[in-house]
């Protein structure tokens, strides 16, 4: 009861904003130390891949940016399933927040991925499973932003929006197990595997150091956008005069 | 140094990846200050021409780019 108390406070918007800024440099912080950490340790302290060599240290940019870009979505798809259900305005604002932060980072992580190939494989780009249904996740991104700008109503937009997030969630799990389900030039999963890591902890501590700062980012920047999304569909609520300056 | 940068000869690969994920951090940090900041200064527009029209005063500074008076 009062964990529901506390989600129905949370979701009003006059209190959202205020809880929204001051959690800002609490993940900000963290996020910045942990990237720069993880950075640093990946590219300085890891040794260098016996089969790979040098050419391994992209994961620190490429796994964090492809697990951002999955987590995102899913962030976003259940964002809009909330919307949608309950009528919670916050969270078709969470939504429309998340995906232009999932579509940076799922190009960032293309990108990487096809700088990582041609050493590795030989090519920039195959149509092979895994590849191919990441960038059906950049492309559902940008459509989900295309058909949020095509309404005037922000009411309709948010529905028809969330209703394509929620169609889109499928593509997920596909990405995630595409690896398995048919043959890929994409290794499997490095960290989260049966047997543990298959990394030496001087490779593995600074990965999940970019994860994490990755995430923690990410909760940073969607505090941010959602502050801006709020001050844009509250307009006319009265609460905004009493907050001084914002 | 020079081996550092080197790369074990994949300098090409390595370095513009970590140049892309510098670039996209940036525009996400960035946009996400700008998108704030423009909706703020709509806002505090809107309360200043509510207030004017209400014929209150109107006393919120609206911070401006150029960080002049509106």
């Amino acid at each position: 009861m009062a964990t529901w108390t506390w989600f129905h406070k949370l979701s009003s918007p006059p209190h959202f904003y205020r809880i929204a800024g001051k959690l800002i440099p609490w993940f900000a912080i963290p996020a910045g130390l942990l990237i720069v950490g993880g950075i640093y340790g990946g590219l300085i302290r890891a040794p260098a891949d016996y089969q790979q060599g040098d050419a391994f240290r992209i994961v620190y940019v490429h796994a964090p940016a492809a697990w951002l870009s999955l987590m995102c979505y899913t962030t976003m798809a259940v964002a809009a399933a909330v919307g949608l259900i309950w009528r919670i305005k916050l969270a078709h604002a969470l939504a429309a927040a998340t995906a232009p932060i999932g579509a940076s980072f799922a190009l960032l992580c293309l990108a990487t991925g096809s700088l990582w190939g041609r050493p590795m494989w030989g090519t920039w780009w195959e149509w092979d499973a895994r590849l191919t249904s990441q960038l059906i996740l950049f492309f559902l991104y940008l459509g989900y932003m295309a058909l949020r700008s095509a309404f005037d109503d922000l009411q309709r937009a948010d529905r028809a929006s969330a209703v394509l997030a929620i169609v889109g969630v499928v593509n997920v799990p596909i990405i995630h197990f595409s690896v398995y389900w048919w043959n890929s030039l994409h290794q499997g999963s490095t960290v989260l595997r049966k047997g543990g890591p298959a990394m030496p902890p001087s490779m593995l501590i600074p990965l999940l150091m970019c994860f994490a700062g990755f995430t923690l980012l990410y909760a940073a920047l969607a505090c941010v956008r959602l502050r801006g999304e709020v001050l844009v569909r509250e307009r006319n609520a009265s609460w905004l005069q009493e907050l001084g300056p914002f | 140094m020079n081996d550092f940068l080197h790369m074990g000869g994949y300098a090409r690969f390595v370095w513009p990846s970590y140049a892309l994920a510098l670039a996209v951090l940036t525009w996400n940090v960035w946009s996400a200050l700008r998108l704030h900041a423009r909706a703020r200064e709509r806002a505090l527009r809107r309360i200043v021409m509510d207030q004017s029209q209400a014929g209150g005063p109107a006393s919120i500074h609206v911070p401006t780019r150029s960080g002049g008076a509106p």
